[in-house]
This record gives C-alpha cells, sequence and structure tokens, in this order.
C-alpha cells in the first residue's frame, strides 16, 4: 500500500509553489463591490423600469443566441466541450476501453481511465445510422475513443505548424472507415478549419468538435455522399488556420494501394508452392506479375498473413515476428538475399539456426519452449560471411503469445495465457 | 447592518491573511496568474456584494472559498473558450519545466473535476474537511469520499508504475 499523500504534497508544491502577495489589492475588490469607504453599497433607485428590464433581458437573449448558435457556424467563436458534463458511459462502454488495457505487449498499453469515459456526441450517416462517440482520457496525456464498430487511441503530439504540401506532421488523426465515413481528431488549437478536398465535387467544411482537458482534441465525423463518391471521391482532408494558411493536409489515405500489395492481382497462382513448413504451418509463393513473390502464411488449414512485395520494397535485411493461435506460435520472417541465416535465440539460451528459402525463414515453436523461461527472445540474421546484418527483440513477459493450458484473469473480466 | 460590517471585515481579514493561498488555488483552475489575480478580486468582490447571502451554516471562509472559486472557474470557461488554456496544471507544469507524461500531477490533472477541485483546497489552501465541504458545496462525508477516492485512483497509478 502507497501513501500518497506526501507524494501529492511535494508534486503539487513543485508544480506551482505558493505565489507572492504583492499583487493582494483589497481597496481594487472594494471598488470592484461598488461599496464606498464604510464598507456599504450605494443603492440606486429607479434606475431601471420593468419595460426596461425587460427589453434588455431580449436584447441579451437575441446576443446569446448569436454567441451560442450563430457564431460557431462564422468560426468566430470556437464552441468547447466541457468533457466531464458529457454523458458517463454504461458499463458496457466501460468494459469497452477496459479491454483496451488489457494484453497488449510491455509499453503499449494505452493506458485508458476507463471508468471516465463520457459520450461526447452522436453522429450520424446520412442513411441515419448512428455512430456514438465515446471517448476517455489516458494516464499518458491522450485518449481513446470508439465511435460505431471502429475507434484507437491518440498519444498527445505537440501541435504541428507544417509548410504547405501532402504532410501532416501529426496534426490530423485522420482514419476511414468502411468505404465513406472520415472521421478523426485534430490537436493542433491553430486549426480553424477542416476541409474535404474531392476530386471533382466541390470542398467541403467539416465541423469541429472541441473537447475539454484532459481530452484537449477537436473530433470530426464526415459522411461522404454518393454523389461526391460519383464525382471521383475525397482526395484529401486539409487543415486551415484562421487565415485559411494550410497547417496539415493527408491525402495518402485516399491513394489507391499499389497494385502488387494485393496477391488476388498479381499473383501468379497457376505457380504457386510450398517452400518451407514447420509443425503445421507452412509459406507458400507464388511469382508476382510486377516483380518478387507473393507469399501465403498459413498454420493448420487457416491462413495467418499474406502480401506481395517486390524486392526492392523490403528496406530492411529482416522483417518478421510471432504469430500466435489458441494452439501454436510461429515465427516467420522475410529476409533479404544477402542473409544467409537467421539463429533464434531462447530464455534457456538453446538456440535454433534457420536458413532462408527463397527469402522467407520459418519455425514452429515446440511445446518446451512455451513456458516462462524457455521463450524466444531474440532473432539475430547473418549474412553468409557471418556478419551480423539484424536482431530483433521478442519480450518473454508478453501476455497471450504464447499457449497454455490455463489461462488466468488478466483485468476487465478477461483471461489470457500468462 | 452591523453583521453586515463585521462580515466585510472578516473577509477583508481573510483577504488579507489568505490571498497567496486564495491565489494558488485560483492559479491552478485557471493556468494563469494574472487571470487568477482577477478571479480571486472578482470572487472576492462578489462575496462583498452578495454577504447577506451567508446565512452562517458553515464556515465563512469555506463560503468565500466557493464565491472566489466560481469566478475562477468562470474565468478558466472564458480562457478555454478563447482557446488560451490547454490543461491548467498541465500548462503550468510545461511553463515550470517539470513536465513529466506520467506522474502525480498528470495524474490530478486527469481526476474528475470536484475530485480535482478538492485536492487543491486540500492541499494548496490547507482547508479542513468541513470548509472543503463548505467550498464546494457539499456534506463533510462527500469530501470525505471524494478525497479517498482521489487518493484510489492517484495510488492505483502508482502501483501499476511500479509494478
Amino acid at each position: 500500500m502507497i501513501d500518497v499523500e506526501p507524494l501529492i504534497v511535494s508534486e503539487l508544491e513543485v508544480l506551482l509553489p505558493l505565489p507572492d502577495g504583492g499583487r493582494a489589492d483589497w481597496q481594487d475588490v472594494v471598488r470592484r463591490a461598488g461599496l464606498d469607504r464604510r464598507g456599504v453599497v450605494p443603492r440606486v433607485r429607479g434606475r431601471w423600469s420593468l419595460g426596461y428590464r425587460k427589453s434588455l433581458a431580449l436584447v441579451l437573449l437575441a446576443v446569446a443566441a448569436i454567441v451560442f448558435l450563430v457564431a460557431p457556424a462564422l468560426g468566430i467563436v470556437p464552441p468547447v466541450l466541457d468533457f466531464f458534463s458529457s454523458k458517463p458511459a454504461p458499463k458496457q462502454v466501460i468494459h469497452q476501453f477496459d479491454l483496451l488495457n488489457v494484453g497488449a505487449p510491455r509499453g503499449m498499453s494505452p493506458r485508458v481511465i476507463a471508468g471516465q469515459t463520457r459520450l461526447v456526441t452522436t453522429y450520424h450517416r446520412h442513411n441515419g445510422m448512428a455512430f456514438p462517440l465515446w471517448v476517455a482520457p489516458t494516464r499518458k496525456g491522450g485518449f481513446c475513443f470508439t465511435f460505431g464498430y471502429s475507434g484507437g487511441c491518440a498519444a498527445r503530439k505537440p501541435p504541428t505548424r507544417s509548410e504547405p504540401g501532402d504532410h501532416n506532421g501529426g496534426a490530423i488523426g485522420l482514419g476511414r472507415y468502411g468505404s465513406t465515413v472520415l472521421a478523426g481528431y485534430v490537436y493542433d488549437k491553430h486549426i480553424a478549419n477542416l476541409e474535404v478536398r474531392f476530386k471533382h465535387a466541390p470542398t467541403v467544411s467539416v465541423p469541429l468538435l472541441w473537447v475539454s482537458p484532459p481530452i484537449d482534441a477537436g473530433f470530426f465525423f464526415y459522411d461522404i455522399t454518393r454523389a461526391q463518391q460519383r464525382q471521383g471521391g475525397p482526395v484529401a482532408v486539409v487543415a486551415l488556420d484562421e487565415h485559411g494558411k494550410e497547417l496539415a493536409r493527408v491525402a495518402w489515405i485516399f491513394r489507391p494501394k499499389p497494385a502488387w500489395f494485393d496477391p488476388r492481382k498479381v499473383a501468379d497462382l497457376s505457380k504457386k508452392h510450398v517452400i518451407l513448413r514447420s509443425g503445421n504451418a507452412s509459406i507458400a509463393i507464388a511469382p508476382s506479375r510486377t516483380g518478387g513473390n507473393c507469399f501465403w502464411l498459413r498454420e493448420g488449414y487457416g491462413p495467418i498473413g499474406t502480401g506481395c512485395a517486390p524486392p526492392r520494397y523490403q528496406t530492411v535485411p529482416m522483417a518478421g515476428g510471432l504469430s500466435h493461435g489458441t494452439d501454436f506460435t510461429v515465427f516467420s520472417a522475410q529476409v533479404k538475399p544477402s542473409v544467409g541465416r537467421v539463429e533464434l535465440r531462447f530464455q534457456d539460451r538453446t538456440q535454433v539456426v534457420l536458413r532462408p528459402v527463397e527469402g522467407f525463414v520459418l519455425y514452429t515453436l515446440p511445446t518446451s519452449h512455451w513456458p516462462r523461461g524457455h521463450r524466444l527472445i531474440m532473432a539475430v540474421a547473418y549474412s553468409t560471411a557471418g556478419k551480423q546484418l539484424a536482431r530483433q527483440t521478442f519480450d518473454p513477459k508478453q501476455v497471450g503469445a504464447y499457449p497454455c493450458s490455463k489461462p488466468v484473469p488478466i483485468g476487465a473480466g478477461e483471461t489470457a495465457c500468462p | 447592518m452591523a453583521r453586515g460590517k463585521s462580515i466585510v471585515v472578516e473577509i477583508e481579514s481573510l483577504y488579507r491573511a489568505r490571498y497567496r493561498q486564495f491565489l494558488r488555488v485560483a492559479t491552478a483552475i485557471v493556468g494563469d496568474e494574472a487571470a487568477a489575480h482577477d478571479a480571486v478580486q472578482e470572487g472576492f468582490a462578489v462575496a462583498l456584494k452578495e454577504r447577506r447571502s451567508f446565512r452562517g451554516e458553515g464556515p465563512l471562509e469555506g463560503w468565500v472559498w466557493r464565491v472566489v472559486f466560481n469566478a475562477a472557474l468562470r474565468a478558466r470557461r472564458a480562457r478555454m473558450a478563447r482557446r488560451e488554456v490547454s490543461d491548467s496544471v498541465e500548462e503550468l507544469a510545461s511553463r515550470n519545466g517539470h513536465v513529466d507524461e506520467v506522474g502525480v500531477r498528470a495524474w490530478v490533472a486527469a481526476l474528475p473535476e470536484r475530485q480535482r477541485l478538492a485536492v487543491y483546497l486540500r492541499y494548496y489552501a490547507d482547508l479542513d474537511y468541513r470548509a472543503i465541504a463548505s467550498a464546494l458545496d457539499v456534506e463533510v462525508g462527500t469530501v470525505s469520499a471524494t478525497l479517498s477516492a482521489a487518493h484510489r485512483a492517484l495510488r492505483r497509478s502508482l502501483e501499476e508504475v511500479e509494478r
């Protein structure tokens, strides 16, 4: 049990030492209160008639309406939603956020404060489908959010003022959900206007919903219409400051994936063949019409991964990782032709050497390497001359990476193999 | 009238004795010392004007704290609307060169507002539970529960880091 009181006292002291009292000015308080020297409020009678007060009330009402309704639309007063005044989330939503903390590799947990989840707003698609936006702060200073069936977590990033061009620099967090919904968040408070630009359709300005700290970000949602789709669809989301200067632009998300990316489009399936087997896992390849090979990684009857990449797109000597299921853990990697062997090192100091076949290595970890103390900790790629070209480390404590007979509770009502 | 005048004297005494604590808490809320000073001045002015609405149900100091508090919260909202404030505590930490993403300060900033305000009043203003209750306009038991909840949240965060 930690006694937090001394910590709070010392941290708050560092944060904000007791200020000096040089500004204290009691006479200023008295003046502001409208008191005379004797401490009495001077009375003024009959100054405002009932009619005058009614008129004044109407004027104030009109001003309030302008401030709250018209001005935000004109971008004069940015509306800021008070986060903690928003509707708290029900248990099942809190549970969803709790799950985000569970089972993440060490240092990767978003550390979301699920109990503080709030319903920030509810967006709607053109067809009426509702997208409630739930947001929760994280202990890292960022936030996690879900809307509809998607969401994510955002780390706090400093506001970015970038030069014009196709760039982002952390200013816009943009996601594409389904084929028509664009949604995300911005941090940079210099952003006064967010635009969706289309190939042929007119540019659209998307409202930003600014949410107060601890979230301190602006959210947006836009459902692309069929007409806009027919006219070539969106080509960029652009953030502008109040003077119209471009601060950030995200365009890559709208560019079609290159043809070489998709095995269904470029693989010569008549030449597909298995090159590696290890346990129940296998890797098959087929030549791609755009150069290099496409690959298919399988375990038993199930696919684990697939892809195509011309050799020039592999920039590192070894790119791989662990794949795991309820009864297997497989190491696989794609390696450059210069790699002569890959050495797997385990916690118990045993080693396994893999020889690449057509640029791939594959190893199904036996049950003896599932328990803690025996797990994979490193993969090292060597050239044929024995020079170390690359190394990749693995966290043996990662929850859920290895099968087990007795999963244990890991929080939020979930269980996983330790 | 006599009671009214004596309250004025009491409020003035409180101002002269505790101005620095009021300024400190207001700065924590507003995020800017100049704006916080203005909020303290405004809060005390309101306390003077509205002194007859103090019914003596709790300590006068707690009541004045509540009035100044509200002035500080109004100032904070105004700054937020002008986008002059991101998160007052983090902003201050940043200005003092003490930013650490995971630390008591960040956790205090992440507490729900009532817990955060209770923490400020307890540790920046050294108020007892009764005065905090009066300042927050809640029962003393609620203050106890609120501070306990804040301590629990902070302890949980610390234990997670130590794990």
